[in-house]
């Protein structure tokens, strides 16, 4: 019997040492992706501008300079879904740990530190004022309005007004780049200080030292070679957009589809419940190792189930296009509207009204005609008009779409070498 | 004289303290609180539509329309979109806004679906399924010199009742 109550103990405490491990881990990797977030941040509010006309393209430029401008913007990007994750983990070991009620300062700390961070990826999801970006916005305020008694005065509070707008914009970077990050910052420190000895050791190691390095090495590589997702900019009448939540909001997606009759559950009930559960947890009574991994586990199967359905329900929805691919998109559909007349379905300017009014127009499939031209004659022609029977379309296409064409000219109608 | 003790003066000092931070932040929740300048401009809620008679009738059309917001220094032109049924003399204008979460609607199904969280409306506006906590909120409209126009408002998001927020 002493046996196995023996054994029991010895992996107990190997389950302990594997945990500490991770938690260790979880702990490391946090802070250096908050500190990466933050340094990357600061690179990104050097080129970013608030306001509701240049927000968008200020962004796009950094996205088209490629190079390390669109790698502090991955690295932004990633990082955050990344520390949503290692933030995770660090809570989840610490709670199987049975630290909750020894360690309640760092518990209460640690919990604050990660629901500022939501707080930072709910504000920052607005600012590159895509139609991803405005519309998730827009269904977390009305899910925020939706709050009993206080709801709408919180929103219209966040919002700055009863639409989103430039005030909008304006206080989501100061709560995201400002206010979160000093707060989240002093929070960080004083975690340090209070385990400071510890860490001392850990930091001594040389194993730590390089294995950082290194982790930097690679994720700077990987960074600098995928780019951050931009789709088209906002539009608040494109009634065929279908908004979605980042992936680590679907499981809330899906649990509102299950209490539609009572929206304020979702959005004030649940919130409130698990807060208080969390912050309550140093409280209640030492909860017995099973427990705990069973609470754990529960909660983690309830996340991927509630997540893996409303991905299979939504496996039918077109994939999001990025930006690129999205205006190329654009492209091709307004020349089958405004050009196919004239200039043929291939380009080659054999179009109905070619014959029908004998107008010379150019076929774009000839080597000719690009010999002949430039990307300013073109853009001039399709903004300006040419000749007498050529159009202009500078009030009917933006100047982007303008450009949009001349892209979707070269790739559909010229001539490869 | 009653001796100052260690716990009294920790507790004033807490309290005093708490009330110098709660004075330093005070400014910059009350211009946040009070100054929210992204409303529609409260003169002008009736937006002209055009010609009464003009509008075709016995189906549904999808106008956007376009007002005018207060942004600080700067008016900025906004726009709705919104849904029109004229049957003679009488006429429906829905809003695009979801009432759930605030999605832009579409027309589908034979009446409307919002793509966020799959309601299905009739074409009435009356919910027929999916999560929507009231139908599509209509505006009041009203005929003036033979031009239409309608009342714009904004509604909150995700309540039984129809509450007018801006």
């Amino acid at each position: 019997m002493s046996s196995i109550v023996l054994a029991l103990k010895a992996k107990r405490s190997l389950d302990k040492m594997n945990l500490q491990f991770i938690l260790k881990l979880s702990a490391g990797l946090s802070f250096l992706f908050l500190s990466i977030l933050i340094l990357s941040g600061w690179g990104l509010s050097g080129g970013y501008i608030p306001s509701e006309s240049e927000a968008f393209s200020s962004i796009l430029y950094l996205r088209k300079m490629g190079g390390v401008g669109q790698m502090i913007r991955s690295l932004h990007f990633y990082l955050s879904s990344g520390l949503i994750i290692s933030g995770f983990i660090f809570l989840m070991t610490f709670y199987l740990n049975g630290y909750t009620s020894q360690y309640w300062k760092q518990w209460v700390l640690s919990l604050s530190i990660y629901f500022l961070i939501i707080g930072s990826c709910f504000t920052g999801y607005l600012l590159p004022m895509d139609q991803n970006a405005f519309w998730g916005t827009q269904v977390r305020l009305g899910i925020v309005e939706s709050v009993p008694v206080i709801g709408v005065w919180i929103a219209n509070l966040l919002r700055g007004g009863s639409t989103i707008g430039s005030e909008t914009l304006s206080r989501f970077i100061t709560i995201h780049a400002s206010i979160i990050p000093i707060i989240v910052s002093i929070i960080t420190l004083l975690l340090i200080q209070s385990q400071w000895e510890f860490i001392k050791t850990i930091l001594s190691k040389t194993s730590i030292l390089f294995g950082t390095i290194i982790g930097l090495v690679l994720i700077y590589f990987w960074t600098y070679s995928v780019s951050a997702p931009l789709e088209l900019p906002a539009n608040p009448i494109d009634v065929d957009y279908t908004p979605r939540p980042e992936w680590y909001f679907l499981w809330l997606f899906e649990f509102g589809k299950y209490v539609e009759w009572a929206p304020w559950i979702r959005s004030a009930l649940l919130p409130m419940a698990g807060t208080l559960f969390l912050l309550g947890l140093p409280f209640l009574k030492h909860q017995a190792t099973n427990h705990r991994i069973g609470i754990a586990v529960s909660w983690c199967g309830t996340w991927l189930l509630l997540t893996s359905l409303t991905l299979y329900a939504d496996r039918d929805l077109p994939e999001k296009l990025n930006y690129e691919s999205a205006m190329f998109v654009q492209a091709e559909e307004n020349y089958q509207s405004l050009c196919y007349d004239c200039h043929g379905k291939e380009g080659k300017g054999d179009g109905p009204q070619t014959k029908t009014f004998s107008l010379e127009t150019p076929d774009f499939t000839s080597k000719t005609y690009w010999r002949g031209t430039d990307d300013d004659k073109i853009l001039n022609a399709i903004k300006e008009g040419k000749g007498k029977d050529m159009p202009d379309f500078k009030r009917k296409l933006s100047k982007d779409q303008i450009y949009a064409q001349l892209e979707m000219m070269k790739i559909l109608f010229k001539p490869k070498k | 004289m009653n001796k100052i003790t260690r716990r009294t003066f920790l507790k004033t000092w807490q309290i005093a303290v708490g009330s110098i931070f709660a004075m330093m932040t005070a400014p910059t929740i009350f211009y946040w609180w009070r100054d929210q300048p992204n409303r529609p401009k409260d003169i002008e809620n009736w937006i002209d539509l055009g010609k009464a008679k003009k509008i075709t009738e016995n189906e549904w059309l999808k106008r956007p329309i376009s007002f005018e917001i207060e942004d600080r220094w700067k008016t900025k032109a906004v726009q709705e979109m919104l849904y029109i049924y004229r049957e003679g003399r009488n006429v429906t204008i829905l809003s695009s806004i979801c009432p759930h979460a605030g999605c832009l609607i579409k027309t589908g199904n034979g009446g409307f679906i919002c793509p966020c969280h799959k309601s299905f409306f009739d074409d009435k506006g009356t919910v027929i399924e999916g999560p929507s906590p009231r139908p599509l909120d209509s505006m009041e409209w009203t005929v003036k010199k033979g031009r239409l126009y309608v009342k714009y408002e904004q509604y909150r998001s995700g309540i039984k009742s129809k509450e007018v927020i801006g």
